[in-house]
């Protein structure tokens, strides 16, 4: 798990670093004083939690609260126990500690990270942020027909008509590879051949001249070749 | 009468004694300059700025193990709220005594 500490005193910081390299799979990424500045870091790190002081001058930990889009979970820490009850209005609060800061009790609050963030923690996985853009909605015989881009393993051109090919089922489209390529993501859709476009994240293999999809190999034509492999994350 | 002491920061330390330096260190500098910006904010009757170090002090208070005077600088820091300075004397023998006993320590 990944976290930031944040509070305004320098010996508070030093005291919650020191707590958190008592927990193996804590990893403490940045340690800042305001909370504007563990704002602008959550714009370019991972971080699944916050160790975060509530009494910080001008921009308090419940401002920061209220000002976070992201889906960090949040340990508040202060002096005071007043704030309890109201710490818990805020859906990113895990838990509450009171300084100073028993090892034990820590080590509680940390256990509580861990049992919320189950396996899913931002920080091991990559979560795709939601796009409107990953469903594509096609005509058949006067239905508009969802088709989930994600299950797309790769589309055939058939003289008239295109064959989706999806990991559940072949839909047929009166369109063009032309017309369908300028729908589709460009990081996720290559056209490797004159009748092929394929989802690359669905590949299993790549040979000379051909690409391993599912069960169905897909010929790559000689010019296509060197954008592919241009495009996959290649050792 | 109650005494500042090192249980907290022994125990968090272990056998650490560069994080123990370090951490009394900080302490040092930052109760220093705290009770210096706690005094003048209370000299200049400016009570918001005055409350916002007595919070600060009281987490020192507290990491120094003196539980009493934890309290009483709860109790100081809700009195500011209200323009009140009756505990003032009081919380300020126990900054003297903090100060004091971290001067003693070496580093």
């Amino acid at each position: 798990m990944t976290c930031i500490l944040v509070d305004d005193q320098a010996s508070a910081r030093a005291i919650i670093r020191r707590l958190c390299d008592s927990e193996a799979d804590l990893e403490v990424i940045g340690e800042f004083e305001n909370a504007i500045e563990a704002l602008r870091c959550l714009n370019k790190e991972t971080v699944d939690v916050a160790f975060l002081d509530i009494h910080m001058p001008g921009f308090t930990g419940f401002d920061f609260m209220e000002t976070i889009r992201h889906p960090l979970k949040v340990v508040l820490i202060t002096s005071d126990d007043q704030f309890a009850l109201e710490s818990y209005g805020y859906a990113p609060v895990v838990d509450y500690l009171v300084k100073p800061i028993s090892p034990e009790r820590f080590a509680k609050a940390v256990e509580k990270i861990r049992q919320q963030l189950g396996p899913f923690r931002k920080s091991d996985v990559s979560i795709p942020e939601p796009r409107s853009e990953q469903d594509l909605f096609v005509n058949i015989d006067r239905r508009l027909v969802k088709i989930s881009l994600n299950h797309i393993l790769f589309i055939e051109a058939k003289g008239d008509y295109i064959l989706v090919k999806t990991d559940q089922k072949d839909i047929r489209v009166h369109t063009t590879l032309k017309s369908i390529l300028e729908k589709l993501p460009e990081d996720q859709f290559l056209k490797i051949h004159r009748s092929f476009i394929i989802n690359i994240h669905s590949i299993v293999d790549i040979e000379d001249n051909s690409v391993l999809i599912g069960k169905n190999v897909i010929p790559i034509s000689r010019a296509n070749r060197p954008e592919l492999l241009k495009r996959i994350n290649l050792l | 009468m109650e005494k500042p002491n090192l249980e907290y920061l022994d125990a968090l330390a272990g056998t650490d004694q560069a994080f123990r330096d370090r951490i009394i260190d900080i302490l040092k500098s930052e109760l220093h300059t705290e009770r210096s910006a706690y005094q003048k904010a209370l000299a200049d009757e400016n009570w918001n700025v005055a409350r916002g170090f007595a919070h600060k002090l009281k987490h020192k208070i507290g990491i120094l193990g003196m539980q009493a005077g934890h309290r009483l600088a709860a109790r100081h820091e809700e009195a500011l709220r209200q323009e009140d300075v009756s505990l003032s004397a009081d919380f300020e023998a126990i900054l003297e005594q903090l100060e004091t006993f971290l001067q003693t320590l070496r580093v």
